[in-house]
């Protein structure tokens, strides 16, 4: 079977991208009697198809990130869109569905993503099993899955004895097995030497290329992040957008107020006064003139509770 | 996945048809190691939970096929009685009521009809009548040695037992024999007949096979007694042909008897309630008929095997129970290990989206499988086990069987292990996948399992409190008491692993403090491993409750052996026909003349006397020699033989065809003269009393011709009172001396009268008065005699009164000084002098008497025929001992050993159940080691991270290994240390309340512990451990490499 006609097949079967949007989005730890602040406060959206890469140093929240996004963890506060959905308001029995068939993910360390003692093909299998049997007879089959992602040789090879790369680049593949619209990976490339890494990163970028899945991917390292295109900074629990600065998001609270980002402040300083412009769709933000500063303005398009 | 299981490296290929049972395959090969450890404990939890019914049903089997083969036929058999006419057929179709035809009560394939009169008959050329009984016996004649002659095949023709033959009653091969009490007709008479007494002749000698074989079925055929006051001797049956019977006057009733043995080996335990079902009809049957009568005692004694039944399978169940509960608690802690190791897994499952019920039967699918592949395995080990000591304890030939209790108990193994499974699974199926990554200590259940252990510690105390309370009552003992060590141990153990981490903690500073980091190491290890806690409290358990299994079976089996030495007396016991002519005293002393390992022993009981207990009459210069003493009895063997056996004179003794006595009158008184006459004792025989002629005046001889040729030994001389005369007799006469005719030739016999000690005063009969002086001519004798008593003088060649020792519950406390008297079946008498009292006696335990059999036969003429004779065996006795003794001419009728008893003991229902507890407890012991080096390998993966860290910053190798030995050690040694005092003191404390036997005893109980057995296996399970902690140790320390630092970082 060709590669491209595999490929092809196999994409036929896998779930389109997905969006994600999170708002507001915090999560607080709490360890012997103190709070820890891991995510604070992030908006975030990511388009269907979009290859995110959310970048920052260890400790910074990013992994707690991915799991709110892959509902392992119930957010602190905020609201997290899978798609339509919002997930914050699932039962751990839709989180479980949501998981088994819309989001993929490969976790930190690749022993973590796979049973050591079966074949690529039983892993692929073994992910294919939390899907609805109506929808099992869609997914790829493990070896045309395979094929698809230039593994065909691993298929019959038990993880346990395959290489640190194979078993990563197995691991990505095993969760797309159940045809997800988003993938999330965290440090899908840490202590991997750099062409096993590199050829990680080719496979992420061919999931979002050729099957259109939305990948957010947790990085440490900076190249990997540029490779995949878009990159969210993440530092002390807070995201900055680089490639997003003039669409950013507030919530507004309970009593109506809206605490707005740091790097807005210089067009709405604190204590200035501003103008609201209705919107169809919201309320624009607008300096106003008697203050004789310059026009910003920040709108909400985000419904309010 | 077509075709990738059998693409897969090293794995095992399963059809693709089975993905799942093909992953699951998989992964049981990938932890190969602890998949077979659980598979093991898992089998062992089936198995002990099959154990107890299987074992229960084997150890039933036997324990009926044991006490239906030890009862006595008379008990275990059919007998069915009725009067019929002889002079017809003398069948069983002749019967009143239809007889059960033989087969057609289970276990009574075999029906013997016998036809018997006991009658009395006059031998020709006899100078007297006996007593018998003339019997025909279905097929007798391939039961009985024909000694000479043969079998009787017609009318008229008789065989009579060796025994009568050479009993000096007059009968010879060719005697006629009339019989009084069955009559013939004859032609002749007014009536055209007339009847006369039955003849018949003697054509054959026989002699019993085995007169105890159930053919007999225990009829007194063989019990041939001299006839007390004017009755004559009983000798043994005389054998006839059926066809006699029918030549006898119409009618002629008689009894006919139809044995049914029964066929203990076709009864099988399934069988017990139709065989109950059956005997009670044909009770029930033959209870309204006029005159036949269906004797069995087999009712009863299925109610005492159902009873030692309900025993045995009450304490096999508690100590499978026991070892059962301590295999799920070992599966337990292996299964939350294994989960453990499998956390990663169920936690990818649940990172997949599987919903609940898939994360289970993911996460247990592995466990289960290997649960579900030890079912089989289980049952199999249980029958294999059972089937092994079946072979070795039970009796030959007793099946092992599955039973549907078997399968249940099996299957509720399975169902526990499965529950275990789920339980100790619990925590890893619903732990959240972060914290399960994360692995948060579980602060709660630590503090729950603390609260659990003081539940169980109050439960296993509580439990001891009420055993311990219940079993002082009084009550015998009940095999509930098995529960008792084991609650225990277990108290025990959980309280004392529970101070383990105080001592722990106290060694932190001063291993912190000294240079030895290993030995920190190790401390701090065993203070944060909680699990290995656990392990150890489970090791204690096992230990404690297999040292109480092995002190306990090491003290019944101490028990067991004594108490078959003393009720079997002597290592070998062959018991022997009595004839005069194979005298079991002369034989032992032929094969043995040292006198070292054979030993004549008499086993009777009297007919009158304080003594009411049975007398055994031993060779007491052999005794200290062959018999099995007491141990602390209040008089040694040494100083009861010399007691019971005193230095007597030489008998006198007699090998010519005369004797005559020199004589002179003193004086003599009114009346009658008496008549002279010579108590002589042919051989072994009975005494004979040969008068020579009425006491003259003066000096004067007297001679009689006497049956001395082949030796007599001269017992007495008799003045014997007229039979018409009955006043008082009085006298003097002084006996100068005896002679005898040898050759032809008058020759002095050395009757050493004038010698002190040899002659005492021998009255006969009634009451007579003796004076006994020495002369220097000879012996004078003043004599008064009155109520028909005979005066005389007897040698003295037996001491009088009889020596005798007894025990406490053998002799009427409440006779006076004239019941101290042995009597025998023709009321005569012999005085005793008891020499003390002892509480045991060999044979015949705490309700006997021990005199010596030469003086007792000596003086109580009966004794020799009423008497069941033995021959005692030393262990030093010769291979071929009994060979000598058949060849010497005893007539050996069956042998027993102390082992066979033994055995037989050790095969009742309590010994088998704690033969079990042993099984049971040394698996529990060797399990709970080696789940204790399971959690070393299972743990072994984390920790060799730990160690491989501490190794890269510069701990040397050796003190890491020293920790690593010294953590195992510390939870091995704490089990060892817990256990086996505790197992002791269990011991102790338990025994007296466990049943040791199904029947009870005088032997006493000894409940003290076997230092050196215990010893012993304290120092093999201490081996054992230190082996494990060292292997345990060197294995860690072996996967600590570097690399491991990698792994763990991936």
């Amino acid at each position: 079977m060709s590669a491209t006609s595999a490929s092809g097949r196999a994409s036929n079967r896998l779930e389109t991208g997905l969006s994600v949007r999170c708002q507001g989005l915090r999560h607080v730890y709490h360890l012997e009697g103190e709070e820890v602040v891991a995510v604070d406060d992030v908006d975030l959206t990511v388009s269907a198809g979009e290859s995110v890469a959310v970048l920052g140093p260890s400790g910074s929240g990013k992994s707690t990130l991915l799991t709110l996004l892959a509902g392992l963890l119930r957010p602190t506060a905020g609201q997290l869109y899978v798609g339509a959905e919002d997930t914050t308001r699932m039962s751990e029995r839709e989180l479980l569905r949501m998981r088994s068939q819309r989001v993929g993910v490969v976790v930190q360390g690749p022993s973590r993503n796979l049973l050591p003692y079966g074949t690529a093909e039983d892993n692929i299998v073994f992910a294919q099993r939390a899907v609805r049997r109506t929808r099992r007879a869609d997914l790829p089959r493990p070896g045309e899955l395979l094929d698809a992602l230039g593994m065909a040789d691993l298929s019959g090879r038990v993880v346990g004895r395959l290489s640190g790369g194979e078993a990563q680049r197995l691991a990505v593949a095993v969760a797309l097995a159940a045809g997800p619209g988003l993938l999330l990976a965290d440090e899908p490339t840490s202590q991997l030497d750099r062409p096993n890494r590199d050829r990680v990163v080719e496979l992420l970028r061919t999931l979002t290329r050729q099957f259109g899945t939305t990948l957010v991917a947790v990085t440490h390292d900076a190249d990997v992040a540029q490779a995949l295109g878009r990159i969210v900074t993440i530092v002390a629990g807070r995201a900055h957008d680089r490639d997003q600065h003039r669409e950013q998001f507030v919530t507004v609270r309970p009593d109506g107020s809206v605490r707005l980002p740091a790097d807005v402040l210089d067009a709405l300083p604190p204590g200035s006064t501003a103008r609201l412009v209705r919107k169809p769709d919201g309320v624009e933000l607008v300096r106003h003139e008697n203050v004789g500063e310059p026009g910003a303005s920040a709108a909400d398009d985000e419904e309010t509770p | 996945m077509t075709g990738s299981a059998g693409r897969a490296e090293g794995v095992v290929a399963l059809p693709s048809a089975f993905p799942r049972l093909a992953l699951i395959a998989r992964g049981l090969w990938w932890r190969r190691g602890s998949a077979l450890t659980l598979l093991a404990v898992a089998t062992v939890t089936v198995a002990a939970s099959a154990l107890g019914p299987v074992y229960a049903h084997a150890a039933s089997e036997s324990t009926l096929r044991d006490r239906l083969t030890s009862t006595p036929v008379t008990q275990t058999g059919l007998m069915l009685t009725d009067v019929v006419d002889a002079s017809q057929s003398g069948a069983a179709s002749d019967l009143s009521v239809d007889p059960p035809a033989p087969g057609a009560v289970l276990g009574y394939p075999t029906r013997i009809a016998a036809l018997g009169a006991q009658v009395t008959v006059h031998a020709s050329g006899a100078d007297a009548p006996q007593d018998t009984t003339v019997l025909w016996r279905d097929g007798y004649c391939l039961h009985v040695v024909v000694v000479r002659g043969r079998c009787p095949t017609a009318p008229g023709e008789a065989m009579a037992s060796a025994r009568t033959l050479s009993g000096g009653y007059g009968w010879r091969l060719g005697s006629v024999l009339q019989v009084f009490g069955l009559t013939v007709d004859v032609p002749g008479g007014a009536q055209g007949s007339t009847q006369q007494g039955l003849q018949l002749k003697v054509v054959g000698e026989y002699r019993p096979v085995d007169a105890h074989e159930p053919y007999w079925f225990g009829h007194p055929y063989f019990e041939a007694h001299q006839g007390s006051g004017d009755h004559p001797d009983t000798v043994d049956a005389v054998l006839v042909d059926p066809a006699t019977f029918r030549t006898l006057s119409v009618p002629s009733p008689m009894n006919l008897t139809l044995d049914y043995p029964l066929d203990a080996t076709r009864i099988r335990l399934a069988d017990e309630d139709r065989l109950w079902a059956q005997v009670l009809a044909a009770n029930k049957k033959y209870s309204g008929a006029a005159t036949a009568q269906l004797h069995t005692d087999m009712p009863q004694v299925l109610a005492a095997a159902d009873h030692e039944r309900t025993l045995l399978q009450v304490s096999t169940v508690l100590v499978a129970a026991q070892l059962a509960l301590l295999a799920w608690l070992v599966l337990f802690q292996v299964v939350t290990d294994a989960a453990e190791a499998r956390g990663n897994e169920v936690a990818l499952a649940k990172l997949r989206g599987f919903r609940p019920w898939s994360t289970v039967a993911f996460g247990l699918g592995q466990p289960v499988a290997v649960l579900a592949a030890a079912l089989p395995l289980g049952l199999l080990g249980a029958w294999l086990v059972v089937g092994v000591m079946a072979h070795v304890v039970l009796v030959a030939g007793t099946p092992v069987a599955l039973s549907w209790g078997a399968l249940a108990g099996a299957l509720a193994g399975f169902t526990g292990a499965v529950v275990g499974a789920a339980l100790a699974a619990r925590k890893v199926l619903t732990r959240p996948v972060l914290e399960q990554w994360r692995r948060v200590p579980d602060v709660h259940h630590a503090a729950a399992s603390v609260l659990v252990d003081l539940l169980v510690v109050g439960a296993a105390v509580g439990g001891l409190a009420l055993l311990r309370r219940s079993g002082s009552s009084g009550a015998a003992p009940r095999p509930v008491s098995l529960l008792g060590p084991g609650l225990l141990v277990l108290a025990v153990a959980l309280l004392g692993v529970r101070l383990l981490p105080y001592f722990g903690r106290a060694a932190l500073g001063p291993t912190r403090a000294s240079r030895r980091i290993g030995s920190f190491l190790a401390v701090r290890q065993v203070l944060r491993r909680p699990a290995g806690l656990r392990l150890s409290a489970l090791l204690a358990v096992a230990v404690g409750l297999a040292t109480f299994a092995v002190d306990g079976e090491a003290v019944a089996a101490a028990n067991r052996d004594t108490r078959a030495r003393l009720e079997v007396g002597a290592a070998t016991v062959v018991a022997a026909q009595y004839d005069q002519n194979h005298d079991p005293v002369t034989i032992a002393r032929a094969v043995d003349p040292q006198g070292r390992w054979a030993m004549a022993v008499a086993r009777w009981n009297g007919s009158g006397g304080a003594v009411t207990g049975q007398v055994l009459g031993v060779d007491t210069s052999r005794l200290a020699a062959v018999a099995q003493w007491p141990a602390g009895a209040a008089v040694s063997v040494g100083a009861a033989a010399d007691a019971l056996g005193p230095t007597v004179p030489s008998p006198v003794l007699l090998t010519g065809t005369a004797v005559r006595v020199h004589l002179t009158t003193l004086s003599r008184g009114p009346g009658p003269p008496p008549n002279v006459a010579f108590r002589l004792r042919p051989g072994n025989q009975r005494e004979v009393l040969p008068r020579s002629g009425p006491l003259q005046a003066g000096a004067a001889t007297y001679s009689v011709p006497v049956p001395c040729a082949a030796g007599c030994t001269l017992v007495g001389l008799v003045l014997d009172r007229p039979i018409d005369f009955s006043a008082q007799m009085r006298g003097s006469v002084l006996v100068t001396g005896f002679e005898e005719l040898f050759a032809g030739t008058w020759r002095p016999v050395d009757a050493r009268l004038s010698r002190p000690g040899q002659w005492r005063e021998g009255g006969y009969g009634g009451q007579s008065t003796d004076a006994l002086t020495l002369a220097p001519q000879g012996l004078r004798d003043d004599y008064s005699s009155t109520f028909g008593a005979s005066p005389g003088i007897a040698h003295i060649d037996s001491p009088v009164p009889l020596p005798l020792l007894a025990t406490g519950q053998a002799v009427r406390p409440d006779a006076g000084p004239d019941a101290a008297v042995l009597v025998d079946g023709s009321q005569q008498a012999a005085p005793y002098r008891q020499i003390g009292t002892v509480d045991l006696l060999p044979a015949v335990l705490d309700d006997g008497a021990l005199v010596d059999v030469r003086f007792v036969a000596a003086q109580l003429p009966d004794f020799a025929q009423e008497a069941d004779w033995q021959v005692w065996l030393s262990p030093q006795a010769p291979a071929d001992a009994v060979a000598r003794l058949k060849d010497a001419g005893l007539l050996v009728q069956s042998v027993q050993t102390e082992q066979q008893r033994a055995a037989g003991l050790g095969r009742q229902g309590p010994a088998l159940a704690l033969l079990l507890l042993v099984v049971c407890a040394v698996a529990g012991a060797l399990l709970a080691a080696g789940a204790t080096a399971l959690a070393v390998a299972v743990s072994g993966r984390r920790r060799a991270f730990e160690l491989a860290a501490l190794a890269a910053v510069g701990v040397r190798r050796r003190s890491l290994l020293r920790s690593c030995f010294g953590e195992q050690l510390i939870l091995l040694g704490t089990g060892f240390t817990l256990g086996v005092p505790t197992g002791v003191v269990a011991a102790r404390l338990a025994l007296p309340e466990i049943p040791e036997y199904s029947d009870t005893t005088a032997v006493p109980l000894d409940y003290a512990p076997h230092v050196l057995v215990v010893g012993a296996f304290a120092l093999a399970v201490a081996a054992l451990l230190l082996g494990t902690a060292l292997v345990g140790g060197r294995v860690l320390m072996r996967s600590a490499v570097p690399t491991r630092l990698r792994e763990a970082a991936q």
